[in-house]
């Protein structure tokens, strides 16, 4: 392209078409600023930072839907598989646009949690949603990620305003303590990251990751095997991305902050570690497996590649899932133990990622073998992101229910939770019903959700007899995980309350009651009616594989 | 695949020879004089106060990352004032030709290549929107940390101070 038609399309695409559908960030972005605005000038006694950021993250997940059903409306009319925008370094497709309308419903959620829980002051509110929706912001960039850099940027941006949320709890020891940990693990890891990046540059020579195939092609001739140098650099390079990644998702082995950062923090800054950059970091991995697909359509000599990170993969996401099952067992804190479950649901999460690169990695003998691998990558795809739909349910359920009982019994310690079903039976059930979502038992909508993800694990396992294995772990782990929970539900329901215990009630029609009844009405209905979300994912599933 | 094992062990060998080689060589060649002035720590040369083994105020910090921003901010700004400069030159319509092809040329665009002021014109108001807006969002950001009392060196005092940003808590 010469200089010209450059400038030409820079401006076209600059200013015509890629602010229209960037338009939920940008929302973001102004929210952000009258949120400064507001304090600097009105000193408090405007608007709230509270109600602004509600309204500005309410407009932004309108756009955010609006935009979702356009794509749905234009894409049955000509599916076309994604929009490069701002020349190339963002991608607006169907994934694109529902993780944000999912990042963007999850804040607003944290937000009328936030309200009712009085976690942040009134004196703290502007900072509490200004990291908020900052870190909001950098998942919804890495979401749409297609340069490397951009994964990196957006990794950062969604992680230097969650070093501050959980040492938000100003003079609390344990809370510094936690941020601290967070910022050191967190600096390493994006380093670590950065460094694999670099690596990647130099080998391929680009930074886009729809440009990733040709120049692979380019630099490996015609031998792809494990031999040679360059797919060993290049399998390094995609490892120590991942470090990055699973930082943020809190994969084995880069699990340690998770549980010292949930107990430092609020249960709300908690919550929104534990969902939205689970999220992100998912939609990052689920780009990059996409990518990859396309790289070996077009150098297939790499084969053996996608199959190593695939079956690497799988392998990481069985043992984060036994880790994180197995060290929730002798937790007494609530939010240590929920932070060992997030991890091993995280474990899920990227055995389906696993799933999608040991399928649409594969080498494809006929034409019928790539129809089905197809299929088989979008079946992966969609287990992932209905068990992202399901996870933020049921853990929303489960921290709001650790938010309540703390601002009536001011501990967190499961001990000290003994009989708070007789006073609250409300909040008990809501509470039960969570927990066993998160075991995966019928007919609650992590069933569901699990057994998508087992399902695509049994497809990937034609491939790669691996993925069985990974397989049966998952399957066993729910028993596993079934056993702490229910030591849970034991000491709530069970259990005599402590003779000097402050007695919790909270009915459900009222306050924090309304909002736990709220998000546990999903956990159930997502298993009892899967077809409709599960259409919408499929759709946009199958729009991703071309 | 011996050849990769090798050259890190000759790139770690080499760092290590010469690192140690020259502390090595002043060991053995420098004047050894010790006297009290010499053993003391240097404080660009005032003579020191107290033990330099103290807790470092943390305002310095502060400053330290607001010179990082703006540090940040203005290599961000070199690349940009140089696309905009030569912008606003080719808007320029009496500009002749053989200089309309040496800008081009400066902005890559290989010989024989003109950009027309048209063109130059909406790229560099694209360039300014975007400066303004990146600028703009800074400065905020800066007035915010400003206001609140963030970059006064005292600011335990001020923030107590009715009417602050920052009121005392009542807790």
């Amino acid at each position: 392209m010469g200089l010209v038609e450059a400038i030409g399309e820079l401006f076209r695409d600059g200013v015509q078409a890629s602010p229209a559908r960037f338009a939920c960030e940008l929302i973001l972005i102004a929210t952000l600023a009258a949120l400064l605005i507001d304090r600097l000038l009105f000193r408090g006694s405007g608007v709230g930072a509270r109600r602004l950021a509600a309204v500005g993250t309410a407009i932004a997940l309108g756009v955010g839907a609006w935009q979702l059903a356009g794509w749905l409306v234009d894409h049955e009319s000509s599916p076309t598989r994604s929009v490069p925008l701002f020349s190339g370094l963002l991608v607006f497709d169907g994934l694109t646009a529902f993780i944000r309308v999912y990042l963007l419903l999850f804040t607003l959620l944290m937000i009328s949690l936030t309200s009712l829980s009085g976690i942040p002051d009134r004196d703290d509110a502007p900072d509490f949603y200004l990291l908020l929706l900052g870190s909001m912001l950098g998942l919804m960039v890495l979401a749409a990620a297609n340069h490397w850099m951009i994964v990196f940027l957006g990794v950062e941006m969604a992680s230097v305003p969650s070093y501050v949320l959980v040492g938000f709890l100003k003079g609390r020891r344990i809370s510094s303590e936690a941020a601290l940990k967070y910022m050191v693990y967190g600096a390493g890891a994006s380093g670590v990251m950065l460094y694999g990046i670099s690596l990647l540059l130099g080998l391929l020579g680009t930074g886009s990751l729809s440009e990733m195939g040709p120049s692979l092609l380019g630099a490996l001739g015609g031998d792809g095997s494990l031999a040679t140098p360059i797919t060993r650099t290049l399998i390094l390079a995609l490892a120590l991305v991942f470090c990055g990644i699973g930082y943020k998702l809190s994969a084995v082995p880069f699990q340690f902050w998770c549980p010292d950062a949930f107990q430092g923090a609020s249960a709300e800054v908690a919550l929104a570690l534990s969902i939205a950059s689970k999220a992100g970091a998912t939609a990052a991995l689920i780009r990059i497996g996409l990518a990859m697909i396309d790289v070996l359509r077009i150098a297939p000599s790499a084969q053996e590649v996608g199959t190593t990170l695939g079956v690497g993969l799988a392998v990481l996401a069985a043992i984060t899932t036994t880790f994180g099952n197995l060290s929730a067992f002798p937790q007494t804190n609530m939010k240590r133990l929920l932070a060992y479950s997030t991890i091993a649901q995280a474990g899920y999460l990227l055995m389906g990622v696993a799933a999608l690169f040991v399928i649409g990695l594969a080498p494809t003998a006929s034409a019928a073998e790539a129809a089905r691998q197809a299929t088989g990558s979008a079946e992966a795809i969609e287990a992932v992101l209905f068990y992202l739909c399901v996870y933020c349910f049921m853990n929303l359920g489960a921290f709001s229910v650790v938010v309540a009982v703390r601002n009536q019994l001011f501990s967190e310690e499961l001990p000290q939770w003994a009989g708070v079903a007789r006073t609250a039976p409300g909040l008990a059930i809501c509470l039960a019903l969570c927990l066993f979502s998160l075991t995966g038992l019928p007919p609650l909508g992590g069933f569901v959700a699990k057994l998508k993800v087992l399902g695509s694990l049994y497809n990937a396992g034609q491939y790669h007899p691996v993925l069985w294995g990974v397989m049966v772990v998952g399957a066993l782990n729910t028993v596993i995980s079934l056993v702490y929970y229910l030591r849970v539900l034991q000491t709530i329901f069970f259990h005599p309350a402590p003779a000097d215990a402050v007695s919790v009630r909270q009915p459900l029609g009222l306050g924090l009651g309304r909002f736990v009844a709220l998000v546990t009405v999903p956990v159930v209905l997502l298993g009892l009616i899967v077809d409709p979300l599960a259409g919408l994912l499929h759709d946009i599933a199958r729009s991703l594989i071309r | 695949m011996i050849e990769l094992p090798l050259h890190l062990v000759v790139f770690a060998a080499v760092g290590v020879v010469f690192l140690a080689l020259p502390l090595l060589i002043g060991r053995f060649l420098r004047p050894r004089q010790p006297t009290p002035d010499k053993s003391l720590a240097y404080e660009c040369g005032e003579l020191p106060i107290g033990s330099s083994d103290v807790r470092f105020d943390s305002r310095y910090y502060v400053v330290a990352l607001l010179f990082l921003v703006f540090d940040v901010e203005l290599a961000l700004l070199f690349p940009w004032a140089t696309v905009y400069g030569n912008c606003i030159q080719l808007a320029d319509t009496t500009l002749s030709e053989s200089a309309r092809g040496a800008i081009s040329a400066r902005m890559g665009g290989g010989s024989g290549v003109l950009v027309s002021p048209d063109q130059a014109i909406s790229l560099a108001v694209v360039a300014f929107v975007e400066f303004v807006l990146f600028f703009g969002l800074l400065g905020l950001g800066f007035a915010y940390l400003w206001q609140r009392g963030d970059l006064d060196w005292v600011h335990t005092l001020r923030s107590q101070q009715p009417g602050h940003l920052h009121p005392p808590r009542s807790k």
